[in-house]
């Protein structure tokens, strides 16, 4: 459970910063990935159904963060409001306030070359080529995660290589 | 002005991907191979997106920061804790 749980904020961490290129957003991100994943983990009876719903969260939770910008504070994430018959607790409040994910961390992980590459695509190609090439997702789970038909992340898999290599050589 | 390509340089650039992932017959890419081999400009293409695979791969194979870790570790163990 322990693992698991770790794992989804790592996914979290990951996708933030690679495809959102918000690192403010991460702690967050991090933090709902995991009382999401905790809430759901009873329901995990198969471990690629699971990949796609953590990565289908992750993405949520990336685009649900940009809208509530404005200003409120989302570190408090109450557990007491899973669905009936649910396994809840009290309201916790899990993340470490105390540091937030900074540049400096950032800058040691990935090569600065392919962030300032990836973040010069258009979104929807970057997290294409970021779940498969990064995450190592297949085409049929980037497909679930996306809404995109196979074909269609295939076609912008291909040109999202493209242009990363265009911006690759112009950097 | 980029200038046109050539029938195979356009159908190459078509199945590249298609070529890299290994999703092509054998015909189809030793026809590939073929056209590198007298198209600097093609040949250049694949290795420039090779290269652009592996870096991401590269990519894929760093560990999180450890800081960053740390953090989610307590994260998990302070949710535990209050069951």
């Amino acid at each position: 459970m322990e693992q698991l749980l770790t794992r989804a904020q790592e996914v979290a961490f990951r996708f933030s910063l690679l495809v959102c290129g918000h690192p403010e957003d991460a702690e967050d991100v991090m933090q709902d990935a995991l009382l999401k994943t905790y809430q759901h983990v009873q329901r995990i009876d198969h471990p690629d159904a699971f990949r796609t719903w953590l990565y289908t969260t992750v993405r949520n939770a990336c685009l649900m963060k940009r809208r509530r910008r404005a200003g409120e504070p989302s570190h408090f994430v109450s557990l007491e409001h899973g669905r009936p018959g649910e396994r809840t607790t009290a309201a916790v409040d899990v993340a470490d306030h105390t540091r937030s994910v900074d540049q400096r961390l950032i800058d040691e992980w990935v090569d600065k070359r392919l962030r300032e590459a990836l973040d010069k695509l258009p979104p929807e190609y970057r997290m294409i080529v970021v779940m498969r090439e990064i995450e190592g997702l297949s085409t049929r789970e980037v497909a679930a995660v996306t809404g995109y038909s196979e074909a269609n992340v295939k076609t912008r898999l291909h040109r999202a290589r493209l242009m990363l290599r265009r911006h690759l050589k112009e950097l | 002005m980029t200038p046109a390509l050539n029938p195979d340089c356009r159908r190459l650039l078509a199945s590249v991907s298609a070529y890299l992932d290994g999703d092509l017959d054998a015909t189809t890419c030793e026809s590939i191979e073929v056209h590198c081999s007298s198209c600097a400009a093609c040949a250049d293409l694949i290795a420039g997106l090779r290269e652009t695979v592996g870096l991401c791969r590269q990519a894929a194979s760093l560990p999180i920061p450890e800081a960053v870790r740390r953090r989610a570790q307590a994260s998990v163990r302070r949710l535990l804790d209050t069951e």
